[in-house]
């Protein structure tokens, strides 16, 4: 049975067994619908590799992805993470194994190479891997795709900026999770991404 | 807690339980939706060949009609199969033996009539090259279940309200039923109104498996393993099963492993949570 309409109650007005009851059955149809098998992530691990990069699809529910990276030999030279390959992690001189945190894919803001707020005299870099600078103007969070010294306003010169869309719950998503040694072939484990609330 | 209500009639008196069982249920939902999320993880393989069951497997316990699936090639194929095997026997779900210079493989495919409704299957493509010299890329990006043929995202509503809490005699006013309304429709945009049943991909790795945020009170799982938890704390657990069998584990036999615990299930070529044996 599929979700009903609720209708909003005004005072005075009789309170109905069929109003109950689509609350009822509406509560129902949610338990049924979320009463799954609680899947894990599947780790991925390599004892002799020098670069990986890993495909997570997600169906987005939740604002927050929080991560786990190994590595067991060798020196990482960085690891990266990519919402639809938009850089959101970015750890160029990771230190000390597990690499554990969390980024708020609903904040562009706390991305790397967030801008601030749109500024017309400024520079702006492009886009090449994922990671050209983001800026808020007009309520909204763009991305450069063309490097430029200013004067290109973001929602007005399209081939310069394109929106950044946040995911909304029900979406799919791309997460891509990229690492690399810098002393060749060593053991990696990126072991778990997933979506979570503070 | 959830508890199933039986319709109420007309006339019938209205008790203070009915209506807290109803804002426990509401609560409830809401609460399952803020469950932490785990993703589908396909593949990405190089090669010259193609890919068979030795390459990658799928778990999955069939409880919907359509299983979504996307995979991209490329490369031209000689042949494209989706099957599907259980310790008894295994099922062709899709065998296109002419996929010409098809590069992308995906839809909805009705299984209903193909699987067992509740039977656990582990889901594997036989993708064939035609003849390529060179490596050439095969990407399984999707495979999961849903009661839908395409995904739609979750209907918006406004903020959570709090369902209200009951004593015999309180007078129902309409702001506190509208409450429900509210808290009901919160819960849907955190849901969505399309079930999704993921597949998880066998382990491919020596020692590290899977992770889990632990909800249910069954480990469905294949091959021998360990229950590690992470933080060290608690002792670990040895599951024992048999190859390419599925056999269930009851996790409240594991004292420190508590709902909402992040932890680990080492070796073991599957696991699943689920909510029955």
């Amino acid at each position: 049975m599929a979700y009903m309409a609720i209708s909003t109650l005004n005072t005075g007005e009789t309170l109905t067994a069929l109003h109950l009851n689509i609350l009822a059955q509406n509560a129902q149809h949610l338990h049924d619908l979320m009463q799954q098998s609680n899947v894990p992530c599947p780790s991925f691990h390599r004892t002799e590799i020098a670069s990986a990069g890993v495909d997570y699809t997600f169906r987005h529910r939740l604002p927050l992805l929080r991560y786990r990276i190994a590595n067991v030999t060798g020196t990482l030279n960085y690891y990266r993470i990519f919402y639809n390959g938009r850089l959101v992690i970015d750890d160029e001189d990771p230190t000390v194994s597990p690499y554990t945190g969390v980024v708020n894919l609903h904040a562009p803001s706390e991305w790397p190479n967030y801008a601030g707020a749109w500024n017309s005299g400024t520079s702006y870099y492009e886009n090449i891997n994922g990671d050209g600078s983001i800026v808020l103007h007009g309520g909204t969070y763009y991305v450069c795709i063309d490097g430029h010294s200013g004067g290109k306003e973001p929602g007005v010169e399209t081939s310069y900026w394109t929106a950044i869309t946040i995911p909304v719950v029900g979406s799919l998503y791309v997460c891509t999770v990229t690492a690399a040694f810098s002393d060749g072939a060593k053991e990696l484990a990126i072991e778990y991404v997933y979506e979570d609330i503070g | 807690m959830f508890t199933p209500l039986q319709d109420r009639q007309n006339g019938q008196y209205l008790s203070a339980s009915y209506l807290n069982a109803l804002s426990e249920n509401a609560a409830h939902v809401y609460g399952m939706g803020l469950a932490p999320n785990m993703p589908f993880r396909g593949h990405v393989g190089s090669n010259v060949f193609g890919m068979s069951m030795a390459d990658a497997g799928w778990m999955i316990r069939h409880r919907y009609t359509y299983l979504h699936y996307k995979v991209v090639v490329t490369e031209p194929l000689d042949h494209f199969r989706l099957k599907a095997t259980d310790p008894k026997k295994t099922t062709n779900l899709i065998v296109n033996d002419s996929p010409g210079t098809t590069e992308t493989f995906q839809g909805a495919l009705d299984v209903s009539g193909l699987l067992t409704l509740g039977a656990w299957y582990e889901l594997y493509f036989e993708i064939d090259f035609e003849g390529t010299t060179t490596a050439a890329n095969i990407f399984i990006q999707r495979l999961w279940e849903s009661d839908a043929t395409s995904v739609e995202p979750a209907p918006a509503a406004g903020a959570y309200a709090v369902p209200p809490e009951w004593e015999q005699n309180y007078t129902v006013s309409a702001a506190d039923m509208n409450k429900y309304k509210s808290a009901l429709d919160a819960a849907r945009s955190q849901v969505s109104d399309q079930a999704f049943n993921l597949a998880v991909r066998r382990n491919d790795t020596q020692d590290r498996g899977f992770w889990f945020v632990h909800r249910h009170r069954w480990l469905h799982h294949v091959g021998n393993g360990e229950i590690v938890d992470p933080s060290g704390a608690g002792e670990a657990v040895e599951i024992s099963g048999v190859e390419g069998q599925f056999s269930v584990f009851d996790l409240y036999s594991v004292p420190w492993l508590t709902e909402g615990t992040l932890y680990n299930v080492k070796d073991a070529n599957y696991a699943v949570e689920d909510y029955d044996a």
